[in-house]
């Protein structure tokens, strides 16, 4: 699996100057890589908390890796989100936005959803329990973990800055950096299609 | 309660204090930071613009943003924040590095002579952590940002969707 690191160095060589009409906002996974296993069990009770990136195949999928303490750059990525989603309009049934906590402690799949949703009825949200997170964060080569004080209840969560799009085959294609506007991310994800 | 001595916060939403005491100097023990006017020669004048806050339920964490504009012709430093809007509330700084995103806590936050200091998403933002009650668009919450010269400047942010 290629890292998504090594992938971003890459790609600012081969895969935005090989695009021959305009830049990608997106930083471009070039060549497309099959995505990392990402799969968050949910509760029973909550059959919609349950997330398996195999199941999406046939959509395109956009990933953040957060949580809902996050009160910057979570929720400035989930708006740049909503204005995609509001851009795309009619293009929107074949994407799945997903955020995905990576705060096992305070955030349940539950508390995840529910965040989600505050940006857009449509957006996903789920929660890594300790057990999954752990294989996710090897297999996507990213980082996540409490800074401060995890046992008091303000410590903050280093958390992946990028959101990833996983193409309808399952490739991973992008990461698109926080800060780039809505109508950017639908631009990108028309593109993709 | 916030504290509010004599301060010049000017909010786009016309909603914060303008400024107060008309310039004058009480005497005594009285605030350093003055207005605009002709008593305030050698005065940190600031400016509060633009100050807008996150749409978060109770209990959970908001962030505040908002531009800073010294036009005095002293520098000053944000120390500290004051609400009671939230359980705790601070300046706060999001960084990336080598793809990750951190927070971290600013403990002084300069405001020099003549500068503006942005604090916007991404960057530098005030925290507030566990709200007391929920921000719906269109609320106001307000906040002090205390001032390294003793006094406290007073924001009113109004809710809205980034």
């Amino acid at each position: 699996m290629r890292s998504p690191r090594l992938a971003l160095f890459l790609s600012i060589g081969l895969g935005l100057t090989a695009c021959a009409e305009r830049p990608w906002h997106g930083i471009v996974l070039d060549p497309a890589t099959p995505a990392p296993p990402l799969t968050a069990a949910g509760v029973a009770a909550e059959p919609a908390s349950r997330f398996t990136l195999a199941s999406a195949r046939g959509s395109t999928v956009l990933v953040y890796f957060g949580y809902t303490h996050c009160p910057d750059v979570c929720p400035t990525t989930l708006a740049d989100w909503a204005r995609a989603r509001r851009a795309l309009g009619a293009d929107t049934l074949s994407v799945r936005w997903v955020f995905v906590s990576v705060d096992p402690t305070r955030d349940t799949p539950a508390d995840a959803a529910a965040y989600a949703r505050q940006f857009h009825p449509s957006f996903e949200g789920t929660a890594l329990t300790d057990a999954e997170l752990a294989p996710v964060l090897r297999d996507w080569s990213i980082a996540a973990y409490p800074e401060g004080d995890p046992r008091t209840p303000d410590y903050t969560v280093a958390h992946p800055a990028h959101s990833f799009v996983v193409d309808a085959e399952g490739r991973l294609r992008l990461m698109i950096p926080p800060g780039v506007r809505g109508d950017s991310i639908a631009e990108d994800l028309r593109r993709l299609r | 309660m916030i504290r509010s001595r004599k301060i010049c916060a000017v909010c786009a939403s016309a909603i914060a204090l303008a400024c107060g005491g008309g310039g004058d100097h009480p005497s005594g023990d009285g605030p350093r930071v003055a207005v605009t006017g002709a008593a305030a020669a050698s005065s940190v004048t600031l400016a509060v613009m633009d100050a807008w806050a996150r749409p978060a339920d109770s209990g959970a964490t908001s962030a505040a943003y908002l531009l800073l504009a010294n036009r005095g012709t002293t520098a000053d430093t944000v120390v500290g924040v004051v609400t009671e809007a939230a359980e705790s509330a601070t300046v706060h700084q999001t960084t990336q590095h080598e793809g990750t995103m951190h927070m971290s806590a600013v403990s002084t936050l300069p405001i020099p002579a003549g500068a503006e200091v942005s604090l916007a998403p991404l960057g530098t933002h005030v925290m507030l952590l566990r709200l007391r009650r929920p921000l719906r668009g269109g609320d106001t919450v307000t906040f002090g940002l205390l001032l390294a010269s003793g006094d406290t400047l007073r924001v009113a942010a109004v809710t809205r969707a980034p």
